[in-house]
């Protein structure tokens, strides 16, 4: 009997079933490469190669012609690897532990910095520093990370928004979970957003200490209350939040008259704005987090002379002074606060009491509470 | 160029590229796992998320498949059956959003559904769904139903090239008597008749192969999904977001199983439609006999106008979100006064680099240069490929050609996050140093276009006609002489084609489906509108920064397809 066409695409597909089957279980054949983290760090240097490759994500204050002014100055080339977040930034360390990519991480905030200590990612710089506020060495101050910029994040809400619907400003976490703010508020994941890992950091401190509810207890009445999640801090800010200037964005839905933000991303809003927001940041004692970005060298990176340049140049007056413009958050140097033009200080409150908890913890802990997080909201 | 050695090594080395990340991923992910990839699928259940994402990609890419072949086969029918003028610069009109980056897709489609935008100032309100889309969501009882049908559309304006390519040639090419032949039987009277015993059998494996095709794009689909319908997850869009973690021992396991699972389940899936679909081309190809589509065209005359308003409202609808991205470029929001104004402002600030790691002139360059050395790449691995196949079929050996022929399109079959993370660790592995070599992008663009290249080339070599190949033997050229006096003569105007779409693609692809591969060095256009769109944008231009750049890129990109259009022959079906 001939071959049909029907016969043809038959046998294919077994043949296709039978190379499908082969890819999956070719890594099962038992020939798997060792892997393992070291449990004491051993401190390993790269080469010099004269090109600084910096492991990132987007910060706003190294633009081109920034890089171009560190090149100028020092001589040394930059490469820059960039990832999604400070979680890529630390992930993308991991995975590349063996043969380091990079030779500086910046970008590390103080939700990852421990775990990236704990698995003896970093190394020590030789960096001379100038006097750094002291409140941006809390929670970390040692020879293994640099602070380079700071801020508070915290819940902002849409003072238009709270008044045109009679609702007062909250007092307490707890009041969010009441009908006034069903399907009113959008939180970031802690999964996914930094700002969204801290606000959630602050929760556990906020309900440890001043609640008789329990912080994963908050978040699924929250969801209950039809709380919006989402992946990223763009999402909530500028799709779903009323008061941000999301109203102007493609894609604007603005069904959220909450959020998470930092305490001054208010201000932001009115110095682009001409002195003027309808955004107002909510200070609920420990419900805020302080948050603390790093500079550090990697372990197993090379170019120790220029990551020390690079430090020494991310924390000079010419750069480190202009973060509240150039990377929207507070800089790191003794004595610098936000600018007063346009309201940017005036509508910036410093939270009185931000969440205590503590780096080691918080390294212990947060993949219980990120999966406790998600088995309560259901979200990603 | 039938030795045995010169087939199997571009062969190899292509299969090599494409198989060696995926098992070196597996063996990664099943050691952090502790599962196999078929246990995995089984395990997906332990993510929050992860069967509602699969049950959601099924149903969307069906729905979306459905959808651009009831929007596209109109468009198909008029544009083969008729005299068009300037049918190039329509195809290419058409063809655009297939090549647009999708964040910069999913941009113009906000703009397009956005609240005071075109379509909500008709009454139709996707994004904020209040109106007949509020009614129709509460009534259904499905939630944000205005977001999945702004996706559908929008799946379905991405994909409306795909049914025009795959079905408008053979539609233009099939010999009029036949359709003249039918009429004068009893059946062919009634044009549903007509439909269903004449051109339904004619044009069975186009649409069936065009459908199969955007159910793939639409099944991985990302960008679009986070944008347009974002309380909503696909397989691919889950991966993409969780995948930075997967791989890494003793961190995050979860998301390592996830990858495993859904990247494997997805793979299955994938590979199975495309095997459906590359059994249907095959036998699409032996079919019937094809003519000129100049002289089918003026048998059949010159639209009415009726046909001309749809071929008008096609166009407006594949251009609408580009026109309107290069608007928002020109369209500045004042703070201060809550209104806006015209500027070229954000076009300086994009010239001049001021907000990013490079400026347009860098970028562009940079996306030229991987663009050329992809069309390089693609355009030698993808010939080789396809001449391989085509000598296998010749010589009787279809089950072996239809193997590499489906192999061939496994990057499309594969998720981003597993083809990142096994290139990444492939090159850890091999040759770290790598990672700072600034043409590296040319492998994963190459790896992405090479599969369009095959399925350029190879029904192209499948109707020249083997006489030509018997004349030069009789005129006594060797085999380098008929390979380079016959073949690729014969075979310019595809490789034209499959140059300009390599381009193409090249210059429309961008990190997010190389999620491990990121480096500045390699700053793109489409990698430029990703930075720019990713900042807060409290600063007004940051947007229309992003829009300028994107402007550019959409225009090289038009300029790539023009270019095509001239080259392309349109027979057979396919890009």
């Amino acid at each position: 009997m001939p071959h049909t066409r029907q016969d043809l695409g038959g046998n294919a597909l077994i043949r296709l079933n039978f190379l499908v089957a082969l890819v999956l279980l070719a890594p099962l054949s038992g020939c798997l490469s060792q892997h393992k983290i070291a449990d004491e760090c051993v401190i390993q240097d790269g080469p010099e190669d004269g090109t600084l490759t910096i492991v990132t994500y987007n910060i706003f204050a190294i633009t081109d012609e920034v890089l171009a002014d560190f090149t100028e100055q020092t001589g040394y080339e930059v490469e820059i690897k960039p990832t999604d977040d400070a979680g890529g930034i630390l992930e993308s360390l991991l995975l590349t532990q063996e043969a380091p990519q990079a030779d500086l991480a910046l970008g590390l905030d103080n939700t990852y910095l421990q775990t990236a200590l704990e698995n003896c990612l970093l190394a020590p710089h030789s960096a001379t520093l100038p006097d750094l506020d002291p409140q941006s060495l809390v929670p970390y101050n040692g020879e293994l990370a640099v602070p380079f910029d700071q801020g508070y994040v915290c819940l902002n809400a849409d003072t238009e928004a709270l008044e045109a619907n009679n609702i007062s400003f909250p007092t307490t976490l707890e009041e969010l979970t009441g009908d006034a703010w069903k399907g009113r508020t959008a939180f970031p994941s802690p999964a996914t957003s930094s700002p969204g890992r801290a606000f959630m950091t602050a929760t556990i401190d906020y309900f440890e200490q001043s609640s008789t509810m329990d912080a994963m207890e908050w978040w699924k009445a929250m969801a209950d209350n039809d709380a919006i999640f989402t992946t990223g801090w763009s999402e909530a800010y500028e799709v779903h939040y009323t008061g941000g200037y999301g109203v102007w964005e493609p894609g604007y839905i603005g069904d959220a008259w909450l959020t998470v933000s930092y305490c001054h991303s208010p201000g932001v809003e009115a110095n682009y704005g001409g002195n003027y927001t309808i955004s107002k940041a909510i200070d609920i004692d420990r419900a805020s987090f302080h948050q603390v970005e790093y500079a550090a060298k990697v372990n197993g990176g090379g170019s120790a002379d220029a990551v020390d340049a690079f430090i020494e140049f991310l924390l000079s007056d010419e750069i480190n002074k202009n973060m509240p413009e150039n990377n929207y958050m507070y800089s790191v140097l003794e004595g610098e606060d936000l600018p007063e033009e346009n309201g940017y200080r005036y509508h910036s409150p410093v939270p009185s009491n931000p969440a205590e908890i503590s780096t080691e913890r918080i390294d212990a802990e947060m993949e219980t509470w990120v999966k406790d997080w998600r088995d309560a909201t259901k979200s990603l | 160029m039938r030795s045995a050695v010169g087939h199997s090594v571009p062969v190899a080395v292509y299969l090599g590229l494409i198989l060696i990340p995926v098992v070196l991923a597996l063996d990664r992910l099943v050691f952090v796992t502790g599962s196999n990839p078929i246990e995995a699928i089984f395990r997906l259940d332990e993510h929050p998320l992860a069967l509602e994402a699969v049950q959601f990609t099924f149903i969307q890419a069906t729905l979306s498949a459905l959808l651009t072949l009831a929007i596209g086969l109109p468009i198909a029918w008029w544009l083969g059956r008729y005299e068009w003028k300037h049918i190039g610069l329509i195809r290419a009109a058409l063809t655009l959003p297939f090549v647009t980056p999708t964040v910069v897709a999913a941009m113009g489609f906000l703009a397009l559904i956005n609240q005071g935008g075109i379509l909500a100032s008709i009454g139709i309100d996707l994004r904020n769904e209040t109106g007949f889309i509020g009614s129709l969501s509460a009534s259904l009882g499905i939630e944000n139903m205005g977001h999945i049908i702004a996706l559908l559309l929008a799946h379905a304006w991405f994909n409306l090239a795909l049914v025009i390519r795959f079905v408008e040639p053979k539609i233009a090419t099939l010999p009029p008597r036949y359709e003249d032949a039918f009429r004068m039987l009893p059946v062919g009277t009634s044009p549903l008749e007509r439909l269903r015993r004449f051109w339904w059998p004619m044009l069975r494996t186009s649409i069936l192969s065009a459908f199969v095709f955007t159910f793939i794009f639409s099944f991985t689909s990302f960008a679009l999904v986070r944008w347009l319908a974002p309380e909503y997850w696909t397989i691919e869009s889950l991966m993409a977001i969780e995948g930075g973690a997967a791989g890494i021992p003793g961190y995050r396991e979860d998301v390592s199983l996830l990858v495993l699972g859904g990247a494997t389940l997805q793979g299955i899936v994938l590979l199975m439609a495309l095997g459906m679909a590359g059994k249907w081309q095959q036998k699409q190809s032996y079919e019937i006999e094809l003519v000129s589509e100049h002289y089918a065209r003026k048998t059949i005359g010159k639209p009415n106008l009726l046909q001309k308003i749809g071929m008008f409202s096609a166009c407006t609808f594949a251009l609408a979100p580009l026109f309107l991205m290069t608007l928002a470029s020109v369209r500045i929001r004042d703070r201060t006064s809550d209104s806006y104004r015209w500027s070229t402002e954000a076009w300086r600030y994009a010239f001049d680099g001021n907000l990013t790691y490079a400026s347009v002139p860098e970028a562009l360059m940079n996306s030229l240069f991987y663009a050329i050395g992809c069309l390089l790449v693609a355009c030698i691995l993808g010939f080789f490929v396809a001449q391989t196949i085509h000598s296998l079929e010749e010589r009787n050996k279809p089950k072996l050609a239809q193997t590499i022929d489906v192999l061939s399109m496994l990057p499309l079959a594969l998720s981003g996050v597993m083809v990142g993370l096994g290139v990444l660790l492939g090159i850890l592995k091999v040759w770290p140093a790598l990672f700072s070599w600034y043409a590296l992008p040319i492998l994963p663009h190459s790896m992405l276009t090479t599969p369009f290249v095959v399925r350029i080339l190879l029904p192209a070599m499948r109707e020249i006609d083997s006489d030509y190949e018997e004349a030069g033997k009789i005129l006594g050229y060797n085999q380098y002489q008929r390979f380079f006096r016959i073949k690729i003569p014969l075979l310019k105007p595809h490789l034209v084609v499959a140059a300009a779409l390599s381009m193409a693609f090249s210059l429309g692809e961008f990190g997010a489906s190389w999620i491990l591969l990121r480096s500045g060095a390699w700053d793109t256009l489409p990698v430029l509108v990703d930075q720019l769109m990713s900042r807060p944008k409290y600063f007004q231009l940051i947007e229309p920064i992003a829009m300028a750049t994107a402007t550019v890129l959409m225009c090289m990109t038009f300029l790539l397809f023009v270019i095509a259009e001239r080259f392309r022959s349109h027979q057979g079906g396919g890009f």
